[in-house]
């Protein structure tokens, strides 16, 4: 009978029951005093015998190995059991079976692979033990061969079972072949191994063509048999696209346990469709699926970037890379999805891309420039990035400023880059969808601190962060905040009531204060900072107009200085300093302007859903509609006028070009629209993606465009377009 | 869907993708990926389990929703979530999203 355990897809469904154990141990050591003749142990209790017919207690088996080349050999059964008698020694048996009779006109071998040192990986530190039976030979193997476990050089023959070591009397090898069954047991002393030092990475296997099974950690203690859960995965896998020629980087895991090398699968048409099969050798140039292996090392190799050279450019290669451990056990691969990532390699002529950054989730939101250095952004990955702007350099232009900083959710918030008081350089603000607000240095990717002592705000951030600037503030603010500046950060809480609004020392995160109302529904827009008044504005839902969504808040203190019921307010809060008004809209499609100093409506108007916040314009605004188009108005008073009306679809909140007058706008088309800035004509366009892109930035330095898109590219292009 | 009636962009406040497992023994990696209409991937979770033969381990994946770039890009449509066990794609499971 061949027991519960059983591994079944590289995972453990179930294995050997503990209260199994101790009937079976009460009974192991009444059967230590028998005499057994024949080729088994002295101390041991199965008969190596080539029957499977001793092996009616509860072992530990792996399903039907995986067959790179199920000829000759093929195993259906592979188990593992543990006999130990006297408590400080012992034996381990194997057992192989095969669906029809094993092959005898070839050399073959039988045994396991076994992490002798410890370290959780198989490497040449490590053995593999084999019974040896030469071609013609019959049930009785030659000797017990003991191996490197990777390049398998010999390293021991022992053809007498009691040559290899052990307690005396207690020592050796046993081992027999009958048509299609092969057992093996060897005893502690010879792995060189004790009771309560038999935990260990192991697998089983049969040769000469390696149907090895999955990798497994056996304690043979407990009795127990656990498939090793696939190897860490590589992290932050991104490409840079360039002329002919995609530059990957990723993060390997760390060094030595988790990480041997990389195989890395390219594709065209589609993503890979296959993953590397643990256990197999590759080899550069092969085949896998659709797609085929373009790299590969080993020895616990500390490469983490590859350039993919030779490339047409706009051809649309997928990549996977997959992290592996000893023998080729291969990670899952799905870095940063399932899908790998893809990257295009460009002319860097306009229009088309100067390059494009690919992360694999989309990342929408408004990038953030440093004009003519770099571009910085976030994305659903969860990581910020950052770009170099070169323009003289196409080899470096576009590469990483830094590697991904890695945050705890996605990110979806435009993140601002500020000097800090006191503090050399600029710092991004931002906030991620695990509820975590973070300040991250500029200029090495490092993160100055997470707000609150690193606990969540929230459930969620979703809005942007605010910021007043100790340097730019009155004197008020320099008198309640004399050494420091504020961050504000609003929640997107599971809830339409709890929802709060954060000021955060910029000197290391702590809460100065905090607003909340019980009554505030989510906020997902942008907040504005009123200096001249020290004034915070916030807009929020309404909880289905139960609310007051606009509120108005002492920048100093958290004080409510106003509550306004607006409806629904999801997008950002803007100033116009010709009008004095701040301007916004609700979901409805109701624009609102409201007083800056007054805090209360002057005036508003039903125009349509918006898809960003109204863009001020000095007197009037840019709106974008969610039902397909652009518009400019002009304020009079109270009264609205529209200038012009440009279809775009599903457009998103625009760029302005003031030397030029030109207005850029992403779009669900894929396209970058560039609209007159005094007409509204969709003057050129540029196709970026096949998906929506988001809203576009303006490096005045660099005449560069920078956009984000929704398959996951940060992409950047010259101006003029042609 | 929260809430349970509603299937808007702008009115589902989040969407939980839940997935109990049966006899999940040891150590496991549970992940989740949300794809939009278009089959792009959206957004990638990842939690781990571990349980015992007889044991049903529960994990659950919030995606929000309203207000954020799903409302505003307005990806409505048949969205799918996928899930993954140690690496090896076991399940998806369909939802919708209207405008």
């Amino acid at each position: 009978m061949i027991g519960r355990g059983y591994v079944q897809s590289n995972r453990v469904i179930s294995t050997a029951l503990v209260d199994a154990l101790a009937p079976r141990l009460l009974w192991l050591i009444a059967a230590a005093t028998l005499l057994i003749s024949g080729r088994a142990f002295a101390f041991g209790l199965i008969v190596v015998d080539g029957s499977d017919s001793d092996w009616t207690l509860t072992q530990s088996c792996f399903t039907k190995p995986v067959g790179v080349n199920p000829s000759p050999i093929q195993l259906n059964r592979a188990c593992v059991e543990n006999n130990n008698t006297l408590l400080n020694t012992g034996s381990l048996f194997t057992l192989y079976e095969s669906p029809s009779a094993f092959p005898t006109g070839v050399d073959t071998y039988f045994g396991f692979l076994y992490d002798v040192d410890k370290d959780g990986v198989i490497t040449d530190n490590d053995r593999a033990f084999a019974l040896f039976f030469p071609a013609g030979s019959g049930g009785t193997p030659a000797s017990l061969n003991v191996y490197t476990a990777v390049s398998f050089s010999l390293v021991n023959s022992y053809s007498n079972p009691g040559d290899c070591g052990g307690p005396a009397g207690q020592n050796g090898w046993s081992g027999a072949r009958s048509g299609t069954v092969v057992e093996m047991g060897v005893a502690y002393g010879c792995l060189g191994l004790a009771f309560n030092d038999d935990n260990r990475l192991f697998r089983m296997g049969a040769y000469p063509n390696f149907d090895l099974t999955y990798l497994a950690r056996y304690n043979g203690t407990s009795g127990t048999l656990i498939a090793q859960t696939p190897p860490n995965d590589v992290s932050l896998l991104v490409s840079v696209s360039g002329a002919n020629r995609n530059f990957l980087s990723w993060t390997n895991p760390t060094l030595p346990n988790l990480h041997e090398g990389v195989l890395i699968l390219r594709s065209t048409g589609a993503p890979p469709n296959a993953a590397p099969i643990s256990g197999t050798a590759y080899l550069v140039g092969q085949s896998l699926g659709n797609a085929s292996v373009i790299y590969l090392d080993r020895g616990q190799s500390g490469v983490n970037t590859f350039t993919d050279v030779g490339l047409t450019n706009g051809t649309r290669y997928y990549y996977k890379v997959y992290n592996h451990i000893g023998l080729n056990s291969f990670a899952t691969g799905n870095v940063p999805s399932s899908s790998g990532v893809f990257s295009e390699p460009t002319t860097r002529s306009s229009p088309s891309p100067m390059w494009c950054y690919s992360v694999g989730y989309p990342s929408l939101q408004q990038p953030s420039t440093d004009l003519g250095v770099g571009i910085f952004t976030a994305s659903n990955l969860g990581a910020v990035t950052a770009n170099l702007t070169t323009i003289n350099n196409p080899l470096t232009d576009g590469g990483e400023r830094w590697r991904p900083a890695q945050l705890s959710g996605a990110v979806q918030v435009r993140s601002p880059i500020v000097p800090l008081f006191n503090r050399s350089g600029k710092y991004i603000l931002t906030g991620d969808q695990a509820g975590f607000a973070y300040v991250i240095d500029s200029q090495t990717g490092s993160t100055l601190w997470t707000g609150n002592g690193g606990t969540a705000l929230g459930d969620r951030i979703q809005a942007p962060l605010g910021v007043q600037l100790n340097q730019y503030a009155n004197a008020a603010f320099k008198t309640a905040h004399p050494n420091r500046d504020l961050v504000f950060v609003a929640t997107r809480n599971n809830s339409a009531t709890n929802n709060k609004v954060f000021a955060l020392s910029s000197v290391d995160g702590s809460v100065v204060w905090t607003y909340a109302p019980n009554n505030l529904d989510i906020v997902s827009g942008g907040m504005f900072v009123d200096y001249a008044n020290n004034r915070l504005w916030v807009g929020a839902r309404s909880n289905g107009g139960l609310q007051s969504s606009l509120r108005v808040l002492d920048t100093l203190t958290g004080t409510q200085l106003a509550a306004l019921s607006l409806g629904d307010l999801d997008m950002g809060v803007n100033v116009d300093f010709v009008t004095s008004q701040v301007y916004l809209a609700n979901n409805a499609g109701t624009v609102y302007g409201v007083s800056l100093s007054a805090m209360s409506t002057v005036w508003s108007s039903l125009i349509g859903s918006l898809s960003s916040y109204p863009f001020p314009t000095g007197g009037g605004f840019i709106a974008s509609f969610k039902s397909g188009s652009v518009a400019s108005y002009s304020i009079g008073g109270t009264t609205l006028t529209q200038n012009w009306s440009t279809p775009i679809a599903t457009p998103t909140g625009v760029t302005a070009n003031y030397a030029t007058n030109k207005l850029y706008v992403g779009s669900s088309d894929g396209k970058l629209h560039q609209l007159n800035g005094t007409t509204g004509v969709d003057e050129k366009q540029v196709l970026v993606s096949d998906q929506n892109i988001g809203m576009p930035t303006f490096d005045s330095t660099a005449q560069r465009l920078h956009v984000g898109t929704l398959d996951g590219r940060i992409c950047a292009f010259q101006l003029p377009i042609p | 869907m929260e809430p349970a009636a509603q299937q808007s962009v702008t009115e589902v406040r989040s969407v939980t993708a839940r997935l109990s497992v049966l006899g999940s023994e040891g150590e496991h990696r549970i992940s989740a990926e949300f794809l939009t209409p278009a089959g792009v991937p959206y957004e990638g979770r990842s939690a781990a389990i571990s349980g015992t033969a007889s044991q049903t381990e529960t994990v659950e994946f919030n995606l929000p929703v309203a207000g954020t770039l799903i409302d505003s890009s307005n990806l409505t449509g048949t969205w799918k979530v996928q899930f993954f066990l140690d690496g090896q794609k076991f399940a998806e499971q369909p939802f919708e999203l209207t405008p």
